[in-house]
């Protein structure tokens, strides 16, 4: 077990380092110079400029730029914001704990209303349940999420005004969080119901059942249990939903949050801060997966081996 | 892929006949696709003109969807944008790919070091959130609709090149793939014309689920004003318009995401029918 989790760990590596490489190009690729931009059109002199461009360490070699970049980032120094002058690392925990909440109750509906859709309809094959989870799901897969959240907006928020469409707290979160969870709940549905069907034709499950063990039973500790396993993967891998979901939700929601800032940054050619917010998500994707792949092998010894 | 005689052409008509589905999204895409090609003639109005009926006009018999706010037309914009968003899908589709083909073939093909290196590569892709990889590559190429089809494309290319992979490491080990070796047909020759035929099926199919996704994607660009820019119709940012006038404009809102969405669902019930004609192997995936 402490085998693979290792052997899994490095295979993190790459990713990050990929990921940091490019966070650190971004400033160097764009057109122009990132001291005009940080200067956004004021005049300034000679000298003025050479400073800037020295306090940015931009006067360096580009490897050392490049390991200085690193040795910061470690230390949890992400450079300062051309637009506000504020330390990113700040700029960014301002706006995290709205994106966390927001990801976490979109994954909540996601999961549990894919779940149950996916599970009646896989005990169920062909029956109305089925055919109407199968339609939700491929409208779910074919809706694009931003039009969702604005109907949402426009029914639940402006016609009938039952929740706030502004602010924070659960209840102008609920929205928020169905517009997140319905990027999953198309795919987690069908998963499960075709790993429920194909689960239900093992032989451990007319062993069960032969056995006398009552029905409930059979599909809750003999059948979701071992249906379970591409699911947890695929929530591993919709993980990547949730982040695109939340930088959409956001912007149509006008909430506050990580995915936002991002999108205002890149306009605003903010670009420590693009930087920045593309190192934290891309980690935060990394260390998420493996953290799936984890759960996965405690799930089914069998993988741990391969 | 069958053999494109009459009768398996007849053959998969006549499946298609038998599943409402995949009949409605053909003929919603047939639709669609007359509409792309001759929209600017079809269309009532100019979609640039403004002041063609009054300001946020409701749906009326002149105009069956209503106006924008500069009294512009909004059936011929959504016609005329038929143009722009369908395309952008398919470059980016095209995209990904032509790309994720070549790096399947090669690593499923020469295997070893190049097979080593590819892989490494694929994953390295995967392990990005693919909204992430095209907001980097807009940061760093700038706006514009060039740059939404490369940022929505390269997110594709490790999908297709590990279904790719897969394949051709079990059609190279067919003896007609040994035989052409053994009369001495060079490599890349040997992979366009023995190797990629049969694998053609999955590309198909994966390229048609992906499409609709990609349409996705690049609206999405075009919503969070990354993509095409104004006046230009394009479905994604007349819908950010649509935001803006919400209370006080539903068509705005509601036509253009009617298109893009019937225009999505019909690409996926296409994909889904295919995917169970020519590859039973990616069934339930």
């Amino acid at each position: 077990m402490s085998s693979y989790i290792v052997r899994r760990f490095l295979g993190t590596i790459p990713v990050l380092f990929v990921a940091t490489t490019l966070a650190f190009l971004v400033l160097h690729f764009i057109p122009g110079d990132p001291v005009n931009l940080m200067l956004a059109g004021a005049p300034a002199s000679v000298e003025l400029r050479e400073n800037l461009r020295k306090m940015l360490g931009l006067d360096l070699p580009l490897h050392e730029q490049y390991l200085n970049f690193l040795t910061r980032a470690a230390r949890g120094d992400l450079g300062i914001s051309f637009k506000t002058r504020q330390p990113v690392a700040q700029v960014i925990a301002q706006q995290l704990p709205a994106t966390l909440e927001l990801a976490a109750a979109g994954m909540l509906v996601g999961v549990t209303f894919g779940f149950s859709l996916g599970l009646t309809a896989g005990l169920r094959p062909n029956s109305v349940v089925d055919t109407v989870t199968m339609l939700i799901a491929i409208i779910g897969i074919s809706i694009p999420g931003y039009w969702t959240a604005m109907l949402l907006i426009y029914i639940f928020g402006i016609k009938l005004g039952w929740v706030p469409i502004v602010g924070r707290g659960i209840p102008a979160l609920i929205l928020p969080a169905i517009v997140v969870g319905s990027f999953a709940v198309g795919d987690i549905a069908r998963l499960v119901r075709s790993s429920i069907m194909e689960v239900r034709r093992e032989d451990y499950i007319r062993t069960a059942r032969a056995k006398g063990v009552p029905e409930r039973r059979v599909i809750l500790r003999h059948a979701l249990r071992n249906a379970m396993i591409p699911v947890v993967t695929l929530i591993g891998l919709q993980l990547g939903l949730f982040v695109g979901g939340g930088v959409i939700t956001e912007t149509v929601f006008a909430r506050q949050g990580v995915g936002k800032l991002l999108v205002d940054s890149i306009l605003e050619k903010d670009y420590p801060v693009v930087q920045a917010v593309i190192l934290l998500v891309t980690s935060g994707y990394v260390f998420a997966n493996f953290a799936v792949d984890i759960l996965y092998s405690v799930l089914d010894p069998r993988i741990r081996y391969q | 892929m069958p053999p494109a005689t009459l009768s398996g052409f007849g053959r998969s008509l006549r499946r298609l006949s038998r599943n409402p589905g995949a009949m409605a999204g053909a003929c919603v895409l047939t639709a669609l696709l007359l509409v792309a090609a001759a929209g600017s003639v079809l269309a009532p109005y100019d979609p640039t003109a403004t002041g063609v009926g009054v300001a946020l006009g409701a749906p009326d018999r002149d105009h069956l969807f209503g106006t924008d706010r500069y009294g512009r037309d909004l059936l011929s914009r959504i016609m005329v944008g038929a143009r722009l968003s369908l395309p952008i899908g398919l470059l980016a589709v095209s995209f990904a790919a032509l790309f994720g083909t070549l790096l399947g073939l090669a690593t499923g093909y020469f295997g070893g070091r190049v097979d080593s290196l590819g892989s490494k590569l694929i994953d390295i892709m995967l392990g990005f959130p693919p909204i992430m990889l095209a907001l980097l590559i807009i940061a760093v190429l700038g706006i514009g609709m060039v740059n939404v089809v490369v940022a929505v494309g390269i997110g594709g290319i490790p999908r297709f090149a590990r279904i790719v992979r897969g394949a051709t490491i079990s059609a190279r080990e067919n003896v007609y793939v040994e035989a052409a070796r053994a009369v001495g047909m060079s490599a890349w020759r040997l992979l366009f014309r023995h190797i990629l035929p049969n694998v053609a099926a999955p590309i198909i199919v994966l390229a048609t689920l992906y499409t609709g996704r990609a349409i996705l994607e690049s609206s999405a660009l075009g919503f969070l004003g990354m993509g095409v820019q104004p006046p230009t119709p394009e479905w994604g940012s007349m819908l950010s318009e649509g935001r803006e006038f919400m209370r006080h404009a539903w068509w705005l809102m509601v036509f253009p995401g009617v298109s893009l969405f019937l225009t999505v669902v019909s690409i996926n019930l296409l994909g889904d029918f295919l995917r169970e004609v020519l590859d039973p192997r990616l069934r339930g995936t």
